[in-house]
């Protein structure tokens, strides 16, 4: 047997897409199909059939899919109960009792995945230290247990104050799994050891939601890669960018939440360390979204909270995500004229069915996609590399209604689509950045998926963003994120102490103690290509007294004299993020944290770079409205035929595979290592 | 390069609008991060914007969705008190004055000119909550508190900075006059440095586009805002329309009912809202200056009309507020205003019932209208002194669509986050015996209230005091097209063998002993259409949710419930239906 492959599959809404990395040769294979929504592990089939590579050859099947949060945001996830704490059963359905949106008399409720009389009380307590206050009524829970509906497919139990000691937790889903076995089960405090008790209901009731589906799911993958004849470990992507076992996956689903839009940043972080490259902006525009995530140093950013289905309406999850930002403009966002007669674009999708007007398959709305074509930023003839031919005249005659609606110029039209989606996307990439007290000129703006090559210079020259990376592969670099990832686990648990209180060797041993713990989700069975032992990072929640948010702060690795400077590296790391700090104020620890890294083996380049021009280059020219509303003739070139080491010169168009990449008439690009596109973006101080 | 951008296109407007609430948001974090007090980085008791060279809103981020006016108001009356050619760039001014921009003293505007090659295109403005302004009361409110000349330091268009410099006189008289001093200059330094975000942004936007473009952009706007919300306007039928509820007293006068009077006119296009028949002001400190009337008639209006729109003052266009001086929310001196926020969320409940009548699709049922305090302040676990307040949620009032939503916060609170139990039990000598939905607590109807919200605690500490401020407790809220009404606010103090829980809605200073029981209780959500219509599923439902007892199912819906059995059999019909 040849194990030559590592096979990465990346499901999305519209579309699933490989990336597969050759050992021996480092060669790197890219395929794109269209998701079944139904059967997604047919869409996992087409992409491998149409990349041409045999199961047999490969030693690693790497799998991130949306099935997990399609299950949340659709409701179709399994009927599930929930064990409480006796008179704390209607956490889950009052949530934080806040009003985000505050002038609508119909706002929404927060979303309740469990009706109230699937909700139990279960006699017991504990106090904020974990110590026994009541003592859990085991008989009592017993007869609810047995009492349970037969249609009960999952059970989630959270009780108040687990995170200081779960053993209430633990005794309860035995008694539930000896008298249950077919249910699914989970607890809070395996999932997370974090204090709040809305968000760590939730976390339990999400995971046992989407359990069954997500293990019946795994299992069907498994199944197909043995038939294949593939004995290649199956590993999962999780929302913090790295990979879990398909055993840790399904006993924790809820980590895969947003594990697609995380594989680009991982991708965009390595891209970084290829390139010495330190601060990246991860910009991700597809077809109903556009998604910003800040890497520095090396590391994306960690979220403080996430909501899955927003911050608006969604249900938080108390597992790690990346700090990513969505706005509602990808390329398939509707553009209409408002009942104020003003022009806006969003967030409602034509999504892949109607899909924009130029798909010709029933779209007849005008669509970002459709204003990019009107402009001459997009090929019609070489949409996903020729495989499918757009229609300009329908995206003209779509444009058109809504020109003559605001009673504008057809062209100038779809020009101020494009301004205003690039106005709604510049507030995605100010948020990870400004907003938290970064400036967007120390960045070099990363811009994939569908659409994001086609505004990424606009965008750079509104925010000042100096340069732009296209990688490889731009319509594929989720997948490819994934073939450069590490098998990571994430622990946590709360604490509250003051830092200055706080020994050197208790501290040390906590850490120990959770990466013990850590060390469990990825030690496995696992030889191939992977690392003999993880690295450990220790991380801790700080904060001022009398401050409500904490810091996360990530510790050097240990040394002499290390404890004692906590306190600085806390100083230091609040005055780079809010621009103030308070160096004699008394700091609190309120959690810490654990990362577990289990390395892979990786690729060293991502994409093919070419080094003599081949014999026939396609070389024609168009024009292109730009910004400053005027036309400019372009050469238009195809990706596959630049070399490396070769400069562009705006105004330009490049046709890859995937998307179109645009440069403005100012702009400057050159083909990097790895077959990358560099920007210099016109107009912006570098 | 061929210039095409002539005139003003409406993509110009939509990018610049777009810029200005961006920077609103910006000037938002900003504050809030920088902040030192929890009111505002936490409770949200802040609110930024940008103004225009008239003080009309272009963008703002209102933390509470009350804080619709005064930003406004505060630069109107720097025009009036300093004269409209008074600012310097790097000015800053600030303003407490509730008699000129409403609320109480301790929420202080800072407000600084936009300057652009030496021309002024507009304003930024940031006001927060003070934790305290001085006077008889730490905190600066308290019911028992009648003149404002005992709520502390009162401040009217002083100069913070002048040209970028700050003035030491009155950065002293501040700190002479404050118990914080530290946390309220630290919460003035990050009011500014967000004004000075405001400038930076709303200069960035002026340079891109030109003055011209930008001014005419700004125009475009608020008529844009205008348009919306008179569009609205012209769905409600032309009419005078009133309603009336009351607040239980004024903390003073205990017991003396405090009427809440509303009339709406509409006209076309143009809305009316008239608090000529409201209560004349008290003596007890419920009390603001006419910008609360202002306010409180604007988020009404926001409500009804352009809900989902980010604010700007051409929303506001078609709405003309009449409040005779004198009023409760339109006071004159020296009435004490520390207790304001009791009066904001019963306000915009009657004027939605008011104007119920016209639009009956569009308005719910009353929600449980106030917010109801309890403060606690001792020393926490670690030995700091602390003061902890958390307003109690409600039931929200049945919809001509659905069923109120339960458990959430009252008109005048919006994005606010309550203090999780576990948090709160690591932090403080409490102890949450429950937190959870209240049965029966909703008002009946086709479409039921929201359910009311009920939470028991001990206090583990006797050296902590609480006091306890419950208001609409003998109002309750009312229902719609024949829903009924919900159960009201309440507080109840229960002591171990002492019988039945004492009911206890305003008092000061209440010390507990160990085994005391605190009850405290946000009303139900009335109900929308008449109860016996309501579908046997919904009450079979409801019955087996327990969100209605079976009693209150026999009584309140005429349906005899057996749950399990899974049964539900009408026993009363509807009012002119014949079996």
């Amino acid at each position: 047997m040849i194990a030559a492959w590592t096979v990465a599959v990346d499901i999305g809404g519209t579309f699933t897409d490989l990336a597969a990395w050759r050992h021996e040769s480092n060669e790197i294979k890219r395929a794109k199909v269209l998701t079944v929504p139904d059967e997604p592990v047919r869409g996992v089939i087409a992409a491998i059939e149409k990349a041409g590579i045999e199961l047999r050859d490969t030693s690693m099947f790497l799998h991130g899919s949306t099935v997990a949060i399609n299950a949340v945001l659709q409701g179709t996830g399994a009927r599930t109960a929930l064990l409480t704490t006796r008179g704390f059963r209607d956490v889950l359905e009052m949530g934080r009792k806040n009003r985000p949106d505050m002038y609508n008399l119909f706002f929404k409720a927060p979303p309740c995945p469990v009706a109230r009389e699937d909700r139990f009380e279960v006699d017991e307590r504990l106090s904020a230290a974990g110590a026994v206050i009541t003592e859990i009524a085991e008989e009592e829970l017993r007869a609810i247990v047995a009492a349970l509906p037969a249609e009960i497919q999952a059970v989630a139990i959270c009780f108040i104050h687990a995170y200081a000691n779960p053993g209430h937790e633990r005794r309860a889903a035995d008694v539930v799994r000896d008298a249950r076995p077919d249910v699914y089960t989970c607890i809070s405090t395996e999932l997370s050891g974090e204090a709040r008790e809305y968000e760590r209901t939730c976390t339990a009731v999400a995971n046992a939601y989407v359990g069954p589906l997500v293990a019946t799911y795994v299992a069907e993958l498994a199944a197909y890669l043995e038939r294949s004849g593939s004995s290649a470990p199956l590993l999962i992507t999780q929302s913090n960018g790295g990979v879990m076992t398909s055993d840790v996956a399904v006993r924790q689903p809820v980590r895969t939440m947003e594990s697609g839009p995380a594989a680009g940043v991982t991708g965009a972080a390595w891209l970084g360390r290829t390139l010495q490259l330190n601060d990246l902006i991860a910009f991700d525009m597809g077809g109903t979204s556009a998604k910003a995530c800040v890497v520095q140093h090396g590391e994306p950013e960690a979220a403080a909270e996430y909501y899955v289905g927003g911050r608006q309406n969604g249900l938080p999850v108390q597992v790690p995500f990346l700090d990513i930002v969505e706005v509602g403009a990808g390329g398939g966002s509707i553009a209409y004229v408002d009942a104020g007669r003003a022009l806006k674009v969003g967030p409602r999708s034509a999504g892949s069915v109607p899909g924009p007007a130029a798909y010709g398959i029933g779209g007849t709305e005008p669509t970002i996609t459709d204003a990019n074509i009107v402009v001459g930023r997009i090929t019609p003839e070489y949409f996903l590399g020729g495989e499918m031919r757009l229609r300009m005249d329908l995206a003209r005659s779509a444009v058109g209604k809504l020109a003559a609606a605001l009673g504008m110029e057809l062209e100038s039209c779809a020009l101020g689509v494009i301004q205003v989606a690039n106005a709604i996307m510049a507030g995605a990439i100010r948020a990870v950045t400004v907003e938290r007290g970064r400036d967007p000129r120390d960045f070099t703006l990363v811009a994939y998926g569908g659409a994001g090559p086609l505004h990424a210079t606009a965008l750079a020259a509104e925010l000042g963003i100096p340069r732009v990376l296209i990688p490889a592969g731009p319509g594929t670099h989720g997948a490819f994120g994934m073939l450069v990832t590490e098998i990571r686990h994430d622990q946590a648990r709360t604490v509250h102490r003051r830092l200055d209180a706080f020994a050197e060797a208790e501290m040390s041993s906590m850490f120990a103690g959770l990466e013990e713990e850590a060390a469990t989700y990825v030690g496995s069975e696992l030889t191939v290509d992977i690392a003999p032992r993880p690295d450990f990072v220790r991380r801790l929640d700080l904060r001022y007294v009398g401050q409500f948010h904490p810091l996360t702060l990530t510790l050097p690795t240990a040394g002499d004299g290390l404890h004692a400077r906590i306190p600085d590296l806390f100083h230091a790391a609040h005055l780079e993020r809010y621009g103030h700090n308070a160096p004699v104020e008394p700091i609190e620890v309120t959690a810490i944290r654990v990362t577990s890294v289990l390395k892979i083996a990786k690729p060293e380049t991502s994409g093919i770079s070419r080094m003599r021009p081949p014999s026939s280059v396609h070389q024609r020219s168009r024009r292109v409205m730009f910004d400053d509303g005027s036309w400019h003739t372009c050469r238009v070139s195809r990706r596959h035929e630049l070399v490396s080491g070769q400069s562009l010169r705006g105004p330009a168009i490049v046709e890859d595979a995937d998307t179109n990449i645009v440069l403005g008439p100012t702009d400057k690009a050159e083909v990097v290592p790895g077959g990358h596109l560099m920007i210099t973006v016109g107009g912006t101080a570098a | 390069m061929s210039q095409t951008r002539v005139g003003i296109d409406p993509i110009t407007v939509e990018v610049v609008r777009h810029g200005l609430i961006a920077a609103a948001g910006e000037m938002m974090i900003n504050v809030k991060h920088a902040a030192y007090s929890p009111s505002i980085h936490e409770i949200q008791d802040v609110c930024v914007g940008l103004l225009d060279n008239r003080a009309d809103i272009l963008a703002c981020a209102p933390g509470l969705p009350m804080f619709l006016a005064d930003i406004g108001e505060v630069v109107r009356d720097g025009f009036e008190v300093l004269g409209p050619d008074a600012f310097q760039p790097g000015d800053v001014y600030i303003s407490n004055d509730p008699f000129t921009i409403g609320t109480h003293v301790n929420n202080i505007a800072t407000y600084s000119p936009v300057f652009v090659e030496g021309e002024r295109v507009g304003f930024a403005v940031v006001r927060g909550h003070m934790v305290d302004m001085g006077g008889t009361v730490p905190g600066s409110r308290s019911s028992r508190l009648t003149e404002i000349f005992q709520e502390g330091l009162r401040i009217r268009q002083l100069q913070l900075y002048a040209e970028g410099t700050p003035v030491a006189a009155i950065h002293r008289l501040i700190a002479d006059n404050t118990r914080m001093p530290e946390a309220v200059l630290g919460d003035l330094r990050a009011q500014v440095a967000a004004c000075r975000t405001g400038e930076h942004r709303m200069t960035a936007i002026v340079r891109k586009y030109g003055r011209e473009a930008f001014d005419e952009s700004c125009r475009m706007l608020l008529d844009h805002g205008e348009r919306l919300a008179r569009r609205s306007v012209r769905e409600i039928p032309d009419g005078v329309y009133r309603a009336e509820a009351f607040l239980d007293d004024d903390g003073v006068a205990v017991g003396r009912r405090v009427p809440i009077r509303v009339r709406v006119e509409v006209t076309g296009d143009g809305m009316t809202i008239d608090f000529s028949d409201f209560a004349d002001q008290t003596e007890g400190s419920i009390n603001t200056g006419p910008a609360g009337a202002v306010a409180i008639a604007r988020h009404a209006f926001k409500c009804l009309t352009t809900p989902n729109e980010s604010p700007n003052e051409g929303h506001f266009r078609p709405l003309n507020v009449v409040a005779p001086p004198g009023k409760v929310i339109s006071a004159r001196p020296p009435a004490a205003c520390g207790w304001w926020s009791r009066t904001t969320s019963t306000t915009i409940d009657c004027i939605l019932r008011a104007v119920s009548d016209a639009i009956p699709a569009a308005v719910p049922a009353a929600h449980f209208g106030d917010i109801p305090m309890c403060l606690i302040n001792g020393y926490d676990l670690r030995g700091n002194r602390f003061v902890f307040f958390e307003p109690v949620p409600g039931g929200h009032g049945g919809r001509p669509t659905e069923d109120g939503v339960s458990a959430t916060v009252c008109f005048h609170e919006g994005d606010t986050p309550d203090v999780p139990v576990e948090i709160q039990e690591a932090m403080l000598p409490v102890f949450v015996e429950e937190s959870t939905l209240d049965q029966d607590s909703a008002g009946p109807g086709l479409h039921r209230g929201g359910l009311g919200y009920r939470r028991t605690f001990r206090l583990l500490s006797s050296e902590a005091s609480m006091q306890l401020n419950v208001d609409r407790h003998y109002c309750p809220p009312w229902g719609l097209r024949g829903g009924a009404a919900a159960r009201p606010n309440s507080a109840y103090i229960e002591t171990p063998g002492g019988g039945r829980p004492e009911l206890v809605l305003k008092r000061d200073g209440i010390r507990l002993e160990a085994g005391d029981r605190v009850i405290l209780c946000g009303g139900g959500g009335g109900g929308w259409g008449d109860p016996l219509e309501r579908p046997l599923e919904a009450v079979l439902r409801d019955v087996i949710a327990g969100y209605v007892s079976r009693t209150a199912a026999r009584a309140d819906y005429g349906v005899e419930v057996d749950p399990e059995r899974r049964t539900a059999t009408r026993i009363r019909q509807p009012e002119g239906e014949v079996e």
